[in-house]
């Protein structure tokens, strides 16, 4: 009679055995909070207006993109992936959303000047519903790219440009990453992805979710942006996920089952019209610029002033939050940047010991550059628009004047960095001015800045599959909430109409939505559209920073509508 | 299924006519007949001798030399130049004009030295054998090669104005900007000669036969965008680029002409031909490549016209021009077939061995 095999014999075998499919419950990859970098390698890709020996060919820096991952509270594996970014373009999220009551650490919104010394825990963090998944964008926050000829001052300012810098690079960027975490984490591949944007992350999750919809244009030459490597990588990520769409375009129906919902706070798109509509609105008599002349004492005269950021500035209120004073918001940005650039802060904040990153290191980062001329912060003001000098270099000259005072511990830890590298920057004002003032593709006639009217329709096509969520905040007049729905309905040639809606649907609290009625054939590739509805609560005492302001209700609202979406957070 | 004859079917078809008439012109003078005509040789003493009668019958072949210049048509190969100046138009001028509508930039300017050159002569060098048959007739086998070329090096430059004294400066420099077509025909002919005075013949002539052909558009580039402001000073975008496309076929060449002789030596005539070639290559094939930058490129395809439409926010453009590329999903662009047509008026001088 045969001996049964004994006990630890077992044992070994499983811990020997290669994991498979037979066995991945006993070794599914933990799924734990985590922070690093992806490399981005240099993407050659280009523009064209339909010609393509005639097209504006770039090819970027190497970019090491910093991330901070925090699991769901509870079953990480079933739960859906909240991408969150922030905006600017070229704003820091670190010191932004993740700062800002939704992981599981936060500024504390009841101090003034920017939420205290330290930071606290969330009492109603989001990985209740779900992971959270935080990305500092190219040159903003951690994140720090890298060239060859790094001490050549030109070579510096020259990679400042639209190579790294135009709307859809920067969402390929992050779309790379989403792709590449999820290949590096099985267990989450295949969940629900929510993209979360603030402000400019409006535009950024329309060029993400335009670029995941229709990825197949964006590597055949149908589009004006080709990057036919992140088409392949789409494509080949799509194939985990859906293997049926093997070598095939995988369509916008199915893509939605995995990117189908965006939460939107406060967002710039569409930019181009909303400027428009907003300063017509404003200027109007009764307006909130009326009501704060008269509350300063400095009557508001639409003839004495060119937009709305020159009178609040001269009324000594921040465009963010109009009934506090000048540079609040700010105050918070900021001090989150102080603080993380402490490493304790920044342990407790990502809950991983980010001194275990190599990147972060002096030693890796020879190559590493932040800034052109670290001397030359910002541009010349006069030449700069004012919304651009007032909302992010000013206020990316005072961090840089803070670094100088206080420049946390990180230098000690991780070494010494060269003149044109930082740890960390709230918003990189190089990478502003190339967004928004010169870069070559904007320059060459390319539609390669948020306010071209493009993005604009590409948001209204994404609204076609995605399911939206936006935010209407009573106080922002930086991206001004009463203006959203007029400017879409600006949009003649898609829409027939676009209005807001207060009635409340069930047991709404904060009711509130936006109706947009299409055009017969307003797109020629999808058959007859309808209306399409996306939700717009209404937060009475907040300002553009939506989470920070008022957290709970966003927390509720958010939870509700993904449940209205079939999404299981409980 | 019969198969479609090969260039060499065809070119040894050629030749094999060529020898049977040799031979038979042969056979027929030693009949009894005198089927070929006059005896060379048979003019009577002391009659006035026409130039064809210079020669005795001993002397039938002759060899010609000759070269000239000719009018090609290559209108849709030289369309790539009407393609590249309607581009550079579009996306500086246009653009620029829209700019300073919008506000943009105050003003721009142009500098443009020289620029894009057509091919509009082709230089054909020929050689040609040729066998008496009579004092009228004769056949003949030869082969010309045809040359045409442009090459130029030339450069533009836009400088655009902005406000607060900022100056932007494109500068696009080619060096060289090239087209080229070749051929190569090699055609069998039947020539009538008739004498005018006594030195003096006029000739008539058909001919034809295979041509051979290949062309390339190619250029090298260096683009500059230099910014100048209160602040700053330098190339803020470099790139450099090679651009090149090549083709080859065969198709029928036919010439129709007339020459005039006179003789300069006793085995020697010099003449002078006037003639309408017919040649066209229809499918043609090559290669493709481009260097932009990083950026490496090459292909392979068969030559067709595209319909390309350029939609801009400044306005749109559209036309049609050869290419060889045809990446995945432009098919839906191409609108006509590409024929490599030589066809026109050539001039040619050459001298003429008799042996």
């Amino acid at each position: 009679m045969k001996r049964p095999v004994p006990l630890w014999l077992w044992v070994l075998f499983l811990i020997l055995s290669p994991p498979g499919k037979s066995n991945s419950t006993l070794f599914a990859q933990e799924i734990s909070n985590e922070t690093g970098f992806m490399t981005i390698e240099p993407i050659s890709f280009y523009f064209h207006y339909g010609s393509y020996f005639n097209r504006l060919e770039l090819r970027s820096s190497e970019a090491r993109m910093f991330y901070s991952f925090q699991a769901a509270d509870r079953d990480p594996e079933d739960k859906p992936l909240f991408v969150f970014f922030n905006g600017g373009p070229a704003s820091a999220t670190t010191s932004g959303l993740m700062s800002m009551y939704t992981g599981r650490q936060t500024l504390d919104n009841r101090i003034e000047n920017g939420g205290g010394e330290s930071y606290v825990p969330n009492p109603l963090p989001w990985t209740r519903l779900g992971n959270l998944l935080y990305i500092d964008a190219r040159e903003a926050g951690f994140s720090y790219n890298i060239m060859s000829r790094v001490s050549d001052e030109l070579a510096r300012w020259q990679e400042f440009n639209a190579q790294n810098y135009n709307p859809l690079f920067d969402a390929a960027d992050y779309l790379r990453l989403i792709l590449r975490f999820l290949a590096r984490h099985p267990a989450l591949r295949a969940n629900r992805v929510v993209i979360v944007g603030e402000s400019y992350g409006g535009d950024r999750a329309t060029c993400m979710l335009h670029l995941l919809l229709n990825y197949a244009d964006y590597g055949s030459g149908r589009e004006m942006f080709q990057d036919l490597a992140l088409s392949r990588e789409i494509q080949g990520h799509f194939e985990a996920v859906f293997p049926g769409f093997l070598g095939r375009t995988v369509p916008p129906e199915v893509i939605i089952r995995q990117f189908g919902h965006q939460i939107l706070i406060q967002p710039s798109v569409p930019w181009g019209y909303r400027e428009e509509v907003t300063e017509e609105l404003l200027r109007r008599p009764g307006s909130e610029l009326y009501r704060i002349g008269a509350e300063v004492g400095i009557p508001f005269r639409p003839d004495a002033y060119s937009d709305r950021f020159e009178f609040l500035q001269a009324a000594g209120r921040d465009p963010y939050i109009y009934v506090r004073p000048d540079g609040w918001l700010n105050g918070f940005f900021n001090n989150a940047g102080r603080l993380l650039r402490k490493i304790s802060n920044l342990v407790q904040v990502t809950g991983t010991d980010v001194t275990r990153l190599a990147e972060f290191y002096a030693a890796a980062r020879t190559q590493a550059y932040r800034l052109a001329n670290p001397d030359i912060f910002g541009q010349d003001e006069a030449f700069v628009p004012a919304a651009v000098r007032v909302l992010f270099l000013d206020p990316a000259a005072r961090e840089a004047a803070r670094i100088q005072a206080e420049p946390g511990d990180m230098t000690a830890v991780f070494g010494p960095l060269q003149r044109w590298d930082r740890y960390f920057l709230s918003n990189n004002g190089n990478a502003l001015y190339a967004f928004h003032v010169f870069n070559v593709a904007m320059k060459r006639g390319y539609e390669a800045h948020p306010t071209d009217l493009r993005y604009g329709r590409m948001f209204l096509k994404n609204l076609v599959h995605i399911e939206t969520f936006v935010t209407d905040a009573a106080y922002d007049l930086v991206v001004y909430s009463k203006a959203f729905a007029p400017s879409l309905a600006r949009y003649t040639e898609i829409l027939d109409s676009a209005h807001v809606s207060e009635d409340p649907l069930g047991r709404e609290s904060r009711p509130g939505r936006v109706i947009v009625t299409y055009k017969v054939n307003a797109f020629p590739d999808i058959p007859a559209v309808g209306t399409r509805t996306i939700r717009f609560p209404f937060y009475d005492q907040s300002c553009h920073a939506v989470s920070l302001t008022q957290p709970v209700e966003f927390f509720l609202d958010v939870a509700e509508w993904l449940r209205q979406g079939g999404f299981d957070i409980d | 299924m019969p198969s479609r004859p090969t260039t060499f079917c065809r070119v040894s078809r050629v030749m094999a006519a060529f020898f049977l008439a040799i031979s038979l012109n042969a056979a027929l003078q030693a009949s009894p007949l005198g089927l070929a005509g006059e005896d060379l040789a048979a003019a009577p003493a002391g009659v006035h001798k026409s130039p064809a009668a210079l020669f005795d019958g001993s002397r039938r072949f002759q060899f010609e030399l000759y070269g000239g210049a000719a009018q090609p048509g290559l209108s849709a190969f030289n369309s790539l130049v009407d393609n590249d100046n309607r581009i550079q138009e579009f996306t500086f001028e246009r653009l620029l004009d829209f700019l300073q509508q919008q506000g943009e930039i105050i003003s721009w300017t142009k500098n443009q030295q020289s620029g894009r050159k057509k091919i509009a002569l082709s230089f054909p060098l020929g050689v040609r054998f040729r066998y008496r048959l009579s004092r009228r007739f004769s056949v003949s086998l030869g082969a010309r090669a045809s040359l045409g070329r442009r090459e130029k090096d030339f450069s533009f430059e836009y400088t655009r104005r902005e406000s607060l004294n900022y100056e932007d400066r494109e500068s696009v420099k080619y060096s060289p900007y090239l087209l080229s077509a070749r051929s190569l025909a090699v055609q069998a002919g039947f020539h009538y000669h008739a004498s005018v005075s006594r030195k003096l013949t006029l000739e008539a002539f058909l001919a034809a036969g295979p041509v051979f052909a290949d062309c390339r558009y190619s250029s090298d580039w260096e683009y500059i965008w230099h910014r100048k402001g209160p602040d700053m000073d330098f190339d803020v975008s470099r790139m450099t680029g090679h651009l090149e496309e090549m083709g080859k076929g065969t198709g029928i060449a036919a010439d129709m002409g007339a020459r005039i002789q006179y003789p300069v030596m006793k085995r020697l005539a010099l003449f002078l031909e006037g003639v309408y070639s017919r040649q066209v290559v229809k499918k043609i094939t090559g290669k493709g490549w481009e260097i932009r930058g990083d950026v490496e490129t090459a292909w392979e395809g068969k030559w067709a016209i595209k319909k390309e439409m350029i939609t801009a926010p400044w306005g749109t453009t559209g036309a049609a021009f050869p290419t060889n590329y045809w990446p995945e999903g432009s098919a839906s662009s191409r609108v006509g077939d590409f024929r490599l047509d030589f066809s026109g008026f050539q001039a040619r001088i050459g001298l003429c061995l008799f042996f």
